[in-house]
Parts: structure tokens; C-alpha cells; sequence
């Protein structure tokens, strides 16, 4: 039991704040920024971000074991589709639940879309697959992931105000100026994990 | 066709003026070949959302659309893949996990609900294909510059110069060329837009009947040309509407 909470806690950091996923590997970037540039449902997606990734990374750890006699590469691309369904499956109970039973206002449905159908959710299970992770390992994994998409969207959202100066040339206003930022802070986090 | 083909590829660039579709680009597109496939496989699965969207899918509701668009991305992912193999061998096999993840690409829910689900089928066929052409642009700009400052090559062929730095094949290089390239085309689509931008805080009219903001509109409106109307939100930052 203790060794287990150690593996959870240990993906967690390590995904977390040695690796950050989102600067270090790019998975989530273009739903990071978006919902940096729009935080009106910050906590909201960000819940629904840790939600799905930690939901599908339970689900997914017992449907990896069955398929193991396929090659890497092609291993890759039929888990790939096993869990972008498992994921279909999941968003589909997660909005009839917050539709019938938590009567949840229209926005906070389209949101959940966007968090369900991201790159991020859908590479956790990939990830603790290449990385042969235990089901605890798998679940800190999840719980990293989705809390580096967290940080990184707060790290970006507190740059918004800084990049946004007159003496910048027009051009580089705006989304440019913010994929530079991210570059920056992506080369800080690349070395931290070297 | 003029106006949806300098949106998809300029004006609207979904790349770089609305940053959709980064994941694959900032961690596989190291060279103008990965690029190329990547954008294939995109492009083809937003052609066909796209499309079935307009024929069937544009009057369920909204969070039902959304499942089946991904259920459709599923879907066209596997022989889209087997398509840049059968182009490209080797290839895909380098994208790692990130050929699964196409499937989440965001650029076919930004296609089918913004555009394809409004309007006719031939529009939103035109809108699906320039869009992707200018995803591809991109990409392939991106890619390009990468591989040249990375490995000295261009398509794998060996170019005359003396340094390369490989750095500029992380991510952390991605994001800083796709910083300066959406530079770019941000200035140039400054420079070609002919589109009249009016900025309208509703706020702002609701408290004092700002005749100002209208009267600017109509005046505008007259003259002819196309607008687009920027609303400003809560927090003070302006999007589509």
C-alpha cells in the first residue's frame, strides 16, 4: 500500500515539475493557451482536465494487457483508437450526467468537450502504456499531467499582461509574442529535466 | 472563394493566428517530411468531418455533434495513416504516439462548428480545403525552417552550411519559430486585409446608447467591404463571435 501512494507520488512530481508535459512535449498546448487567454472557466476545465485524464488512464490500464501481440508502431496506433474510444465513451456519460442529474448550463457542456477531446487526456494512457507503468504509477501519471496543464495555463495567463506593451512591434502583439514566451518557458523546464 | 481563401490561409490561419492544431507541430514536425504527413493525415480527417458534418450532422445538438465529429476523426485516422505510409515509408513510424493523438486534433471542431455546420455544402467543402491548405502552409514553413537550422538538411538532403543547432528540433525551438513565422503573417495579413475591423464594447452601449460606436459602424458599412465583429469579454480580451 505505502509502495504504491511512493510510485503515485513520485509520477506526480515527476510529471509535474521535472517534466512539465505541456513545455517539454507539447501535448494540450493549443487548449493551455486558449485557456489562458480565456479564464472565465478556469477551474472548471481544469477540474475536467484531471477528471478525464485520471479516468481514462483507471479504465485504460486494464485494456492494455489484453493486446500484446502487435508491433510497437502498430501497437501505438490500434491502442491510440481503443482509447480515443474508451474517451468517446466517457464523455458521453460524464455530459448525460451533468445534463440530467447536475443540470449544467450549455457553456459548461461545450467546455467539457474541450476538455475530454485534447491531446493531453488522450496521451496519458499512451504514456503509462510506453512507460509500463503500474496502476498507481498510471494514476500519478494522470494526476502529473493534468496538473502541469494546470501550471502551465496559470504561468501563461499571469505573461498575458507583461507581453502586452507599446513599445512591441505591431506584428509580434498578441499570439506571437505568447508562443515566444511559451518557447522560453519551455526551454526552462527542459532544463530542469536535464 | 476570394475571402475564404485568404482566411483559411492568412487572415484565419488556424495555426498561427488561433493557435489550433499545436501539439503535433511543436513535438514532431522536426522536418519538412514529418510536417508534410502530418498535415496530410489533418487535413484529410478535417475534409471529411467537415463535410459529413454539413450533410447529416449539423442539426443534433451540440454536445451530440461533438462525439460524433470525434467518432468520425476515429474513424478516418487508421487509412489516413496507412495513406502516408504507403507515401511515405518510415515515416509515421517517427511520430510516436502522436499519430494517435490526430485523432484530437482541435481543427476539425473549429471547422465544423464555426463554419461547415452554417453554411452550404460547396462553402463549407471550399472552407474545410483552404483551411487545411493553410494548416499546411504553416506546418510546412515550420517544418522547413526546422530541419534546415536543426540538421543542415532540407528533405533529408544536405545543405552547404557549416553550422546547425540542434536545439531548434525541441519544442522550446517550435515555439519560438512559430512565434516569428506567425509574426510574419500577421504583418502581412496587416498589410493585404481589406477587412474593417470595429471593435464594440456592448457594455459600453447598453450603459450610454453609444451613437458613436453605431454611427462608426453604419459609416463603415456603407462604404461597402466585409466586417467583423470583435466582442469584448468579461476579462477585457476580444474574440470571435
Amino acid at each position: 500500500m505505502m509502495n504504491s501512494i511512493l510510485n503515485m507520488v513520485i509520477a506526480v512530481l515527476g510529471t509535474l515539475l521535472i517534466q512539465n508535459i505541456v513545455f517539454y512535449s507539447g501535448y494540450g498546448v493549443s487548449e493551455m493557451l486558449r485557456l489562458a487567454m480565456r479564464p472565465k472557466y478556469f477551474v472548471f476545465m481544469s477540474g475536467m482536465v484531471i477528471y478525464f485524464s485520471v479516468a481514462l488512464s483507471m479504465v485504460s490500464y486494464f485494456i492494455e494487457r489484453k493486446s500484446t501481440f502487435l508491433s510497437r508502431y502498430d501497437k501505438i496506433i490500434v491502442r491510440g483508437v481503443e482509447y480515443a474510444l474508451i474517451l468517446l465513451v466517457l464523455y458521453i456519460i460524464t455530459v448525460l450526467v451533468m445534463k440530467y442529474v447536475f443540470r449544467a448550463e450549455q457553456q459548461k457542456i461545450k467546455r467539457t468537450s474541450i476538455a475530454a477531446f485534447n491531446s493531453l487526456v488522450l496521451a496519458v494512457p499512451l504514456l503509462n502504456d510506453e512507460s509500463r507503468f503500474s496502476f498507481s504509477a498510471s494514476i500519478g501519471n494522470a494526476i502529473g499531467c493534468a496538473l502541469a496543464f494546470v501550471v502551465a495555463s496559470v504561468l501563461v495567463s499571469t505573461a498575458l499582461v507583461s507581453i502586452d506593451n507599446e513599445s512591441m512591434p505591431k506584428a509580434f502583439k498578441g499570439l506571437p509574442a505568447l508562443f515566444i514566451f511559451v518557447g522560453i518557458l519551455s526551454l526552462a523546464f527542459m532544463g530542469f529535466s536535464s | 472563394m476570394k475571402e475564404i481563401f485568404s482566411n483559411g490561409v492568412l487572415h484565419k490561419n488556424p495555426l498561427l493566428m488561433y493557435a489550433i492544431g499545436l501539439c503535433p507541430i511543436v513535438a514532431v514536425t522536426t522536418t519538412l517530411r514529418q510536417a508534410v504527413a502530418v498535415s496530410i493525415v489533418t487535413s484529410i480527417i478535417t475534409i471529411v468531418v467537415c463535410m459529413l458534418t454539413n450533410l447529416f450532422i449539423k442539426k443534433l445538438t451540440m454536445w451530440i455533434r461533438v462525439a460524433v465529429y470525434f467518432g468520425i476523426a476515429i474513424c478516418v485516422l487508421i487509412p489516413s495513416v496507412w495513406l502516408i505510409d504507403f507515401i511515405f515509408p518510415n515515416v509515421s513510424s517517427g511520430l510516436g504516439i502522436y499519430v494517435a493523438l490526430l485523432s484530437v486534433n482541435t481543427l476539425y471542431l473549429y471547422r465544423s462548428e464555426g463554419f461547415s455546420r452554417k453554411n452550404t455544402f460547396g462553402k463549407s467543402v471550399l472552407d474545410a480545403l483552404f483551411t487545411s491548405l493553410g494548416y499546411t502552409l504553416a506546418a510546412c514553413i515550420i517544418g522547413a525552417i526546422r530541419e534546415i537550422l536543426a540538421n543542415g538538411t532540407i528533405w533529408d538532403k544536405k545543405l552547404p552550411f557549416g553550422t546547425i543547432i540542434p536545439a531548434f528540433s525541441k519544442p522550446f525551438g517550435a515555439f519560438i519559430i512559430i512565434g516569428f513565422v506567425a509574426a510574419v503573417f500577421a504583418a502581412i495579413s496587416n498589410f493585404a486585409s481589406t477587412q474593417h475591423y470595429v471593435t464594440i464594447d456592448f457594455d459600453e452601449i447598453e450603459d450610454e446608447a453609444d451613437n458613436a460606436a453605431i454611427n462608426a459602424l453604419e459609416k463603415k458599412m456603407s462604404n461597402g467591404g466585409s466586417f467583423e465583429v470583435k466582442v469584448l469579454s468579461e476579462e477585457g480580451t476580444t474574440y470571435d463571435e
